[in-house]
């Protein structure tokens, strides 16, 4: 079981060396001088000098190899540089924006799984009905419509309804307001303001609920389709037969032999409801990596880019190993 | 003293006919069947795929699924189970009055739990036992009745042999103290040695127990050691009904000495099966007439026997 642990860790972390040493290699092959390019792509007076500082700080009078190495220990030492665009270390940039994102996501997770499931098992308990048919057609719908075009008539919606729902925080409280853990929902409650509180908490439900649009209705369907089958298999009509009772059944039974692939589902999702938050952060006016992101290329600000992809693939590395790792566990027929 | 003994029945089935919906139209798997089973006795239930035996094992162990259509009257144990076309009691008599051993043992248990939950799952379920150091005596009673160790209990299924998950589902039907075991195709994923063990243990145990047993099975070979009485049983109709001996020595159908040759491996080149009115059995039967286009009637003949062909008529 160790030896799996280590293997995966192992096999994550090759990963996200060959992702720092791709992403390098993009900022070496994009068009012009690369120190150009590192440095922002400067103009004005002091340009050589950045440019000049720049080609330094890559040692670009060294060999290729030597520059990769040079830049993944750096990287990996914390080193992350200043950044163009904001002027500040990248590394408290990067932090600040990834507990905007995490909070967010981690957020809309915790709507989505419970949410997805109960969806889920509602409609494999009603299977073939008119209600099963409906929701199964609204899941389909949810799926594919346009994120951004539902978080415009949320955004509308909210504000019909007399609830704010752009920004982390009303800016009124900006001045009373202090970090504690950068997640802002949990420094309010240690703040002890209540009204804080609630003003983040209708401001981050907002973008959550777009967030778990597609988690939300994924996982019902793939629980509406798994489940039903599970309904017939052997050891669920044996239990059947045996008189043990429906909850039991259905809990204990059915459902614990779906649960390990709708962990390794919610991973996959995970992932995908990462690259969503660039949009969702966007119109709903809120920081974040996604944010972040789409700033630096706007910006041209390299090194920004190059940490904000790191941070994004080494997230999404570590999901994905947990819960690979997860569902081994969850299924005792997988010796690991 | 009066002599008034009432026979009771486990099982008493009057013009039961079952079937499936297939796009919109019905297929009876089984057909006008009247049947009784004596409290306490052994009824194996033998017929090839599709002779709608296991179909009639469900409906006896009440687990017909919701799409089936039913015709007739099934009582079990005083439950009325099938009435004016409609299931009404399945769900009284599941787990509490009949239990089924499985065909598949090594599929029918939860393959995500360790098997001593499944037991305390039956015993709580069923018997009401919560405490769990009640239900742990319980559970050793049963799985050394089985003739396993203990240590099976913290095994989880897929650790187990054929043999051994075949004692552990026999041990859960016992779990909740059931008046009948179904068993359909109890043997069927056993090698030779096995079968004889497993077919002896549940013959052995439902006699110690009282319990009324139906066996359902494509071997006729098992029939002798394990049930008393027959019925044969051939395109959702009982052909023939009678002691197990008796059948075996002296078959009365041509279908059931067909069966008897197929143990030898003896059986004549496979014919298709295929209703088309009269007698079920006409389009294979090497005896065939023109008697045979009408359906035969159940005739009753001495010491219980019962027999639905011509030829036995005249």
């Amino acid at each position: 079981m160790v030896k799996y642990y280590v293997k995966r860790t192992l096999l994550g972390s090759t990963l996200i060396v060959g992702l720092l040493i791709i992403t390098y290699l993009l900022v070496y092959i994009a068009p012009g001088d690369p120190a150009h390019v590192w440095a922002g792509k400067p103009r004005g007076p002091k340009a050589t000098e950045a440019i000049e500082l720049a080609r330094k700080e890559l040692g670009l009078d060294q060999p290729l190899h030597i520059q990769i190495v040079t830049f993944m220990i750096r990287f990996l030492t914390g080193n992350w540089g200043v950044s163009i665009a904001f002027k500040q270390p990248i590394a408290d940039v990067i932090l600040r924006s990834f507990k905007a994102t995490a909070e967010l996501l981690l957020f809309s997770y915790m709507i989505a799984i419970p949410l997805g499931l109960a969806l889920g098992i509602f409609m494999a308990l009603k299977r073939g009905s008119k209600v099963d048919l409906l929701l199964r057609l609204t899941s389909s719908m949810f799926i594919s419509v346009p994120r951004f075009w539902l978080a415009l008539i949320v955004v509308f919606v909210f504000y019909l309804i007399g609830f704010q729902s752009l920004g982390r925080m009303d800016p009124r409280f900006s001045i009373e307001f202090k970090e504690v853990t950068g997640f802002y929902l949990l420094d309010s409650l240690l703040i002890l303001r209540v009204d804080i509180f609630l003003d983040v908490l209708t401001r981050l439900t907002a973008p959550s609920l777009i967030i778990a649009v597609y988690p939300v209705f994924s996982i019902a369907k793939y629980v509406r389709y798994t489940l039903s089958e599970r309904f017939y298999e052997d050891y669920v009509i044996e239990a059947v037969s045996l008189g043990i009772s429906r909850i039991s059944i259905l809990t204990r039974y059915a459902l614990r032999g779906v649960i390990p692939a709708v962990v390794q589902l919610a991973g996959i999702n995970f992932v995908y409801s990462f690259v969503e938050t660039t949009i969702v952060e966007l119109v709903f006016m809120r920081e974040g990596i996604g944010k972040i992101l789409v700033d630096g290329i706007l910006r041209s600000d390299y090194p920004l880019i190059v940490a904000a992809f790191f941070t994004v693939s080494l997230i999404l590395v570590a999901v994905n190993t947990f819960t690979d790792i997860l569902q081994k566990r969850l299924d005792p027929r997988v010796t690991i | 003293m009066v002599l008034n003994v009432k026979k009771e029945f486990a099982v008493q089935a009057e013009a039961l006919s079952l079937g499936y919906e297939d796009l919109g139209s019905v297929f009876w798997a089984v057909r006008d069947v009247h049947l009784e089973i004596e409290k306490g006795s052994s009824l194996c239930i033998v017929g090839e795929s599709g002779s709608g035996k296991t179909t009639l094992g469900n409906a006896i162990a009440g687990l017909l699924p919701p799409y089936v259509r039913v015709a007739g009257k099934l009582v079990i144990e005083g439950v009325e189970v099938i009435k004016d076309s409609r299931v009404i009691g399945a769900n009284k008599i599941r787990g509490r009055i009949v239990t089924k051993i499985p065909q598949n043992p090594a599929t029918s248990l939860n393959p995500y739990v360790r098997i001593e939950q499944m037991f305390y799952d039956v015993l709580r379920d069923v018997r009401g036992i919560r405490e769990k150091r009640i239900a742990r005596e319980e559970i050793s009673k049963l799985v050394s009745a089985v003739g396993l160790e203990e240590d099976v209990l913290y095994m989880y299924p897929h650790e187990l042999s054929g043999g051994m998950s075949q004692r552990v589902t026999i041990a859960l039907a016992l779990a909740s103290k059931p008046s009948i075991i179904v068993a359909d195709e109890p043997t069927s994923n056993l090698d030779a040695y096995l079968k004889g063990h497993i077919v002896r243990l549940i013959r052995d145990l439902s006699d110690k127990f009282g319990i009324s047993l139906v066996v359902i099975t494509h071997d006729i070979s098992i029939t002798e050691v394990v049930c008393k009485d027959m019925v044969v049983m051939f395109l959702g109709e009982i052909v023939e009904r009678g002691h197990v001996k008796d059948i075996i020595r002296a078959p009365l159908h041509p279908y059931s000495s067909e069966l008897i040759e197929a143990v030898n491996l003896e059986s004549a080149s496979y014919k298709p099966k295929k209703y088309a009115g009269g007698c079920v059995y006409h389009a294979r039967c090497p005896h065939a007439s023109n008697e045979c286009l009408k359906p035969p009637p159940l005739l009753k003949l001495s010491d219980g026997r019962e027999v639905k062909c011509w030829r036995q008529a005249r």
